[in-house]
Formats: structure tokens, sequence, C-alpha cells
């Protein structure tokens, strides 16, 4: 049986509204894209959507109590609550620079967790 | 009181960008005051990525954008005085400010650039009934209290507003443990981007309920739930539509609103519909001197716009404190026409290349923006898709004004 499943192209402001159509997971057509960004786009998030995550953790001894991270790469969109976990009771120590690494392979994932601000020693 | 040549009000992403852009234009005397304790404004809270493909073709979050600029204020040695409020701003560019520790200062500037950006609409400003009570916040609070000072507001969330800031912050409350049980809007659309909707909504089964407002709020001290109700396309409440959702916590993400107290006292004009400044296309307001960008001339969605538009207003104060005020001729009149919510800047002159910020009334697909002269058509774009919550940016050759009839042009949407 061919299912549909509609994606909307997020990379630009048009938007498209793509359409896939697919037998058991596997992948009969894409339609509706105006450039071909859009195709590539359209089987990443049916396949495996990724995200960037964003957060912040505890700093100890900081001018503030948090410092906001990111993954340097997109992860699976199913892991980042297994990631949200770890980070609950994750701690670093002031200073912290922006780009800092301050986890690798967060849940044996191939990321790096890094600082996206500044955090001087109070 | 001291002389300065260039004063901005403001150290978020406009005003680093207009003191960078005044420098690189020669200015060396440059002070920049900031309220808070920080350099980078707004964008201090937005830890979320999505900054900067524009202006770096790179995905950054909102602390990274600020530092890459404060980084090259403070290569330039541009003085920030921070923990600095503005009390006075009159039309001869005199400023009173209190620092913190100094206390009272005054400035004499040659030219001043208004970047303030803007505050949330409230309960206030959109007629919420109900009682006052704990458990109703700001979109922008919340995030601030969540981001920067580790508060959690709640564990039952319902989201009232869809704009980019209320899908945010359903997004960051979710991964932060609490269960947001929905977003409502009172349009029959949503107000943010796309991608926000996407990524902060769908990805988290978060229902978006549109043509839905709240119509009261329950609860003795703190809230415990609150009555929704769908609405018309008149948008008046659907009788017999009403139920009630248990919550703790109801979020209001309903809207920015340039922050203008200080340029009323400039005696700077107003526009009714932006509630930012009236602006000729040098990003001068009325006051001779007075620049404004960023969110205090209009409310942006995206910083790199904001940064774009602070360039050329620190680019014009440079200009204007070399080679003084010039009584401008050929002054054109820019009308929002049909469609169209509002286009910046309202006051042109000729022999300039123009860049036009606007707004349509409502999303549309397969439109075509004309800019008109007269009635005769002088320009025009197409767009496959057009949306209230994105900026649309047209640009205009001089030579396309060359043969106006009249002083005024007009953009419509059709
Ligand atoms: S498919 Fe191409 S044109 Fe359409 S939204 Fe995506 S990037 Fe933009």
């Amino acid at each position: 049986m061919i299912k549909e499943k509609e994606i909307t192209c997020i990379l630009c402001p048009n938007g498209c509204d793509i359409k896939i159509t697919y037998t058991s997971q596997e992948i009969q057509g894409i339609d509706g894209a105006t450039c071909s960004k859009g195709n590539d786009y359209a089987k990443q998030e049916f396949e495996n959507p990724v995200r960037t995550l964003t957060s912040s953790i505890l700093v100890k001894g900081g001018d503030s109590d948090l410092v906001s991270v990111k993954t340097d790469e997109p992860i699976p969109l199913e892991k980042i609550m297994s990631i949200m976990e770890i980070l609950k009771t994750f701690e670093v120590k002031a200073p912290v620079m922006v780009g800092d690494v301050l986890l690798e392979n967060p849940a044996d994932l191939n990321c790096k967790l890094i600082a996206t601000r500044e955090i001087k020693r109070k | 009181m001291m002389k300065r040549e260039l004063v901005i009000i403001g150290a978020g992403p406009a005003g680093l960008a207009a003191a960078l852009a005044a420098y690189d234009n020669g200015i060396r005397d440059i002070l920049i005051i900031e309220r808070e304790k920080r350099a980078g404004g707004i964008l201090n809270q937005c830890i979320h990525d999505g900054f900067g493909l524009h202006k770096f073709k790179e995905i950054l979050t909102g602390p990274e954008y600020a530092y890459r600029y404060l980084k090259k204020v403070q290569e330039r040695k541009i003085e920030i005085m921070t923990s600095t409020i503005v009390t006075e701003l009159r039309a001869e560019k005199y400023l009173k400010v209190i620092n913190e520790e100094i206390g009272i200062l005054e400035f004499k500037a040659d030219a001043v650039v208004l970047a303030m950006g803007s505050r949330e609409r409230t309960a206030g400003g959109i007629s919420l009934p109900g009682e006052r009570m704990a458990g109703v916040y700001t979109a922008g609070l919340t995030q601030n209290l969540m981001n920067l000072q580790n508060i959690k507001v709640g564990n039952n969330i319902v989201i009232l507003g869809s704009g980019d800031i209320g899908l945010i912050m359903a997004r960051r409350l979710t991964l932060e443990g609490a269960n947001v049980k929905a977003v409502l809007e009172i349009m029959p659309y949503s107000n943010g981007l796309n991608r926000n909707i996407n990524q902060c909504l769908i990805d988290f089964n978060i229902p978006l309920k549109l043509s839905h407002t709240v119509i009261d709020v329950k609860g003795k001290d703190r809230l415990e739930s609150i009555i929704v109700t769908e609405v018309d396309e008149n948008l008046r409440a659907i009788p017999g539509s009403e139920y009630e959702i248990e919550c703790d916590t109801l979020i209001l993400s309903v809207g920015l609103i340039p922050e203008n107290e200080l340029s009323k006292q400039a005696d700077v004009q107003i526009d009714d519909i932006t509630g930012g400044a009236l602006v000729k296309d040098n990003l001068e307001t009325n006051v001779p001197g007075i620049f404004a960008c960023g969110n205090v001339l209009h409310i942006h969605d995206l910083v790199d716009y904001v940064s774009d538009e602070a360039e050329n207003a620190g680019q014009a104060a440079a200009k204007y404190i070399k080679s003084g005020h010039k009584w401008r001729k050929n002054n054109i009149f820019v009308e929002a026409g049909d469609g169209i919510n509002y286009v910046i800047p309202q006051l042109i002159t000729l022999g300039k290349d123009l860049e036009f910020s606007m707004r349509v009334k409502k999303p549309a697909s397969d439109k075509t923006i004309k800019i008109l002269n007269n009635n005769e058509l002088i320009a025009k774009n197409t767009f496959k898709k057009v949306n209230p919550s994105e900026m649309i940016k047209i640009n205009l050759a001089k030579e396309k004004l060359l043969s106006l009839k009249t002083a005024s042009i007009k953009v419509v949407v059709e």
C-alpha cells in the first residue's frame, strides 16, 4: 500500500510543502520541493530527523548560575530526552569560554556539548 | 555635563552593530549605554539556535551571536557603560543617566542612536479576564527566569499566543520536564515561523489550537485552570464551545511592543502601526541627529535583519556627525496600501538605492508586491508565500524613481 507524508521544508522562507509517498518505509517519490535542497531535507526528515539540542547546565563559582550549551552536531530527535536526562545533574566550574567542550559523546552519541556563553569567575 | 560624539542607547544586537558601523565609518568617540549588567540584550536569554544564517552563513545560538559582535566592539575599545539607565532624553540630544555605582551623569551628544529594543505585551494589554494571580507569566519573562536565573515557572502549562517566543518556550519547558498541554492562538494562523512550529511543537506532539483563546482563569492564589473557547472569523467567542484545561501556569506570548518612552520625551514622532519612530531612508527620525534601529523601530523576526538595519543607522549617524545636518529636498512619502500592514522607511529621497522592510496583513500564496506611484507600477516582486510573521524586504534601484508623478509611493499586495 502506498502512503503519504507531508513535510514542510524549513530551509528557506518559501516553506515548500513536500509530499513523500512510500511503501512499508521505502520512499517511492518526493514531490513539491522547489529546489533539490528540499528533497534532501525531506528524505532526512522522513528517515531520521536530527536536531541540534540547545539547553543550559549548572555552573559553579561563576557570575551566573547557568551556562548555555549546544551539541556541536545535530543529533537524532529521539535521543534528545536522554541527553536532557544527563544534563540535569551535570555541572561545570567557572570560568567557561564560548566554544569550550564541556562533555564528549553524551549518551554514546557522536557529538560534543559545547558552551555558547562566557561565564567569568565570581 | 560631558560632550560625546555618538551615544547609543542599548547594547543589544542593534546597539552593538550600530556602534561597529559608526566606528568603521570614522567615529571614535562612541558611548553605548546599557541598563543590564551584560551587553547582548535579549540574545543572552535566547539560548536556542537559528541566528546568524544570513550574517555569518552559520547557525548560531543567541549568546554566540551576541558574543561575535561584542568581541568586535571590545577589539575597537568602544566604551559600554552597563548597569546604567537613561532617565531623560531631549531633542537637543541631551541625556541624563543613572549608573548603579557612579550615580547621575549628564551627556550632550552630537548624534544619538535609539536601540532600546522592545518589551512584551502583558495580560493588561490584551484584556484577559479573571483575577491577577500567581502562575501567569509572559513568555520572555519565563525565558529569562529559566535560562538565566534557573527558576522553574510551573509543571502543567498552557501557552496563549503562537508567536516565536511562545513556540520556543513550549519546547524549552518540555525539555526541562514540564507538561505543555497546548498552544492557543486566537487567529486562524500562527504568528510564528514555520521552522519553530515544526521543531518546537510537532517534534514534541504539542497541540496548536488555532482560533482558540482564553476567556477566564480560575484559582485562588495560584492558577488552577483556564476556560478556553473557540472563536469565529471575527474573533468572537463561539457560544457553547468553551471547555476547561487544568494547568498551574499560563504563559502569554502575545507580541512585543517597541519601547519608545524615551523617544517620546525627545519629541520623536511615533508611527501608530509599528509603535516605533517614523524614519527616513537613513533611519533618522523627525528629530535631526536622532536615529532608530532594531526592535525599537519595528519588531523583527530575524536578528540578522536587526544587525543590517543597525549598521545603516550607525553609518548614517557617522555621516551626520561628520557633515552636520542637511535639509533634505525631494522627500517622497511611502504609504502602506492594500494588504500591507506597514512599510519602513516611511520617508525616502531621490537619488539613492533603497531597501524597504514590510509586513503583510494576512497569510496568502502566490502574491505580488507592487510599488505604485499615482497608480502606475514602478516595481514588483512575486512571492510563493507571504506571511505576517515573516518580514519582507524589497530593493528599489534609484533609477526607478526618476519620473514620479506625485511625491508619494504606495506599496500593495495583489
Ligand atoms: S525546497 Fe528549496 S525552495 Fe522550497 S523551502 Fe526548501 S529550500 Fe526553500
